[in-house]
């Protein structure tokens, strides 16, 4: 049997509307959802490009990214420890990544982050990994996570995606409905990592005239993935933030029945860790 | 420049078709900042389809003349118009000719030169505009100043041009074939439902009927 993991967790705002939001600072947005500094800051080195506050809470690594049109608070595994054998992190306890994504949700509606009101594109991604040895164990795996109807009989095809779209309304947010967009893939997953050498000139002495170079460490894996992207159209609407944070917990919610639907049984992502309340 | 048709005209949909999720182009997991000599994790599938949104990459045909304002609060979108995927917001190998774009708009912003500075908000909704069109991969422009209260995108294929100008409350497109006008239109910012619809829209405009575009 496959063992389904947590890769990541996204929370993001977009603008819809052709005018564009008042300019807000990445480091602003950061201090406000996690109360500390960022560990790594860039700023954008193009206006089209991203800045970026990272840094890592409970065990996990998370970012907060700013464009002109977008905002994303994201939750990936923390890979700042370097590993020698290039492992693939996960994010292990997936009742921790589900707290915290709650968390943020609960501080948008207490207006402790301030998410300019233009932003008002909710969207919710969470995507869940089963490494295989093989692709044709990798097709299987992604096979059983197919729902009845909708997936066929694989062996050694490549590039296996099914992907489609169901929409929601949501009783407490009647303004606009969220479309969970959920995708069935097999994907390649490499694990990068450029380190510095030291040798020794043929004949030398260890430490004598070393040679350094950087030189580059690639690993690749294979592993069935399905994402849930839960997303709300374009709109006119203004979202306040009880509102958006009700689209984002029932955004979790139903990528936490989902995943169970599915037979993933994502290890505590159907639980919110007791840290995060 | 041949005199342009002063013809007044509505129409009366824009069609946008949602062809389903756009699969994004690699990397599939959007912007993973990392440290140095520390493991990067990618994700790439292992094989995806390219986005198919360069709706201005069909060619502008010399068939149509018709000119006009458009109010574009008259269109009327189907209801298969909600985009059901986010956007992949990076790309970790921003084209060039958006980096250039972006590399100019940061000039205007900061220029001292009065020749070339452009205002601070024409500099937030240029940049807001780029982003948005990028966004939805549209391929780049060339930009022009139009004075410091509007900046203009150009397209140029052969000898169709098209120029868009944005300033603080309007949007207005002029299509080209040679000397020849194709199609004038103006839109109210505050009224426009998206940038995504807006080549569409323009498209639209000059072709005088309803257009089918790819979105995701």
């Amino acid at each position: 049997m496959s063992t389904w993991k947590a890769l990541v967790g996204r929370i993001s705002f977009l603008a819809s509307a052709p005018t564009p939001p008042p300019e807000t600072s990445v480091l602003d947005l950061y201090k406000q959802t996690w109360g500390t500094n960022p560990q790594n800051f860039q700023d954008a080195p193009n206006p089209l490009m991203p800045s970026t506050a990272q840094g890592v809470v409970d065990g996990m690594t998370v970012a907060c990214t700013k464009l002109p049109n977008r905002v994303d608070f994201s939750v990936t595994p923390n890979t700042t420890i370097p590993t020698a054998d290039l492992s693939i992190r996960f994010i292990e306890d997936a009742s921790t990544l589900r707290g915290e994504l709650s968390r943020i949700a609960a501080a948008i509606a207490a207006n402790q982050i301030i998410v300019p009101e233009m932003l008002n594109r909710v969207a919710v991604f969470i995507q869940f990994v089963a490494i295989e040895p093989d692709l044709v164990s990798a097709n299987k795996a992604v096979s059983r996570a197919i729902p009845r109807g909708y997936g066929g009989e694989l062996s050694d095809e490549e590039a296996f995606v099914l992907q489609f779209s169901r929409s929601q309304a949501l009783r407490d947010v009647p303004k606009v409905k969220l479309n969970v967009l959920t995708k069935w893939s097999v994907e390649q997953f490499q694990v990068v990592s450029f380190g510095v050498s030291f040798g020794v000139s043929v004949g030398g002495v260890a430490g004598e005239n070393p040679q350094t170079g950087i030189v580059p460490q690639v690993r690749s894996y294979i592993g069935a993935s399905v994402s849930f992207d839960c997303n709300t159209p374009p709109t006119r609407e203004t979202l306040v933030g009880n509102e958006r944070s009700a689209l984002i917990l029932e955004a979790l919610n139903i990528a936490s029945r989902a995943q169970l639907e599915y037979g993933l049984n994502v290890e505590g992502f159907d639980r919110v860790s007791r840290k995060a309340n | 420049m041949s005199a342009e048709k002063q013809t007044n005209y509505r129409f009366d949909a824009v069609y946008i078709v949602s062809a389903g999720s756009a699969v994004p182009a690699l990397p599939y997991t959007g912007f993973e900042p990392t440290q140095l000599a520390t493991p990067a994790l990618q994700s790439t599938q292992l094989a995806a389809p390219p986005v198919t949104i360069g709706y201005y990459g069909t060619a502008l045909s010399p068939t149509l003349t018709v000119g006009g304002t458009v109010s574009l609060q008259e269109a009327v979108l189907s209801s298969n118009t909600t985009l059901v995927s986010v956007p992949t917001f990076f790309q970790p190998t921003m084209s060039a000719d958006y980096q250039e774009l972006g590399l100019t708009l940061a000039a205007l912003n900061s220029s001292t030169d009065e020749e070339w500075k452009i205002d601070k908000p024409i500099y937030e909704i240029a940049r807001y505009v780029a982003s948005e069109l990028m966004a939805e991969s549209y391929p780049a422009p060339k930009l022009f100043i139009h004075g410091p209260n509007s900046v203009v995108f150009l397209w140029e294929e052969g000898a169709n041009n098209l120029y868009l100008t944005v300033s603080e409350h309007y949007i207005s497109a002029l299509a080209l074939a040679g000397d020849e006008i194709q199609a004038r239109v103006e839109f109210d910012r505050s009224t426009l439902p998206g940038t995504s619809i807006l080549l569409p829209a323009i498209e639209s405009a000059r072709l005088g009927r309803p257009v089918l575009s790819s979105v995701g």
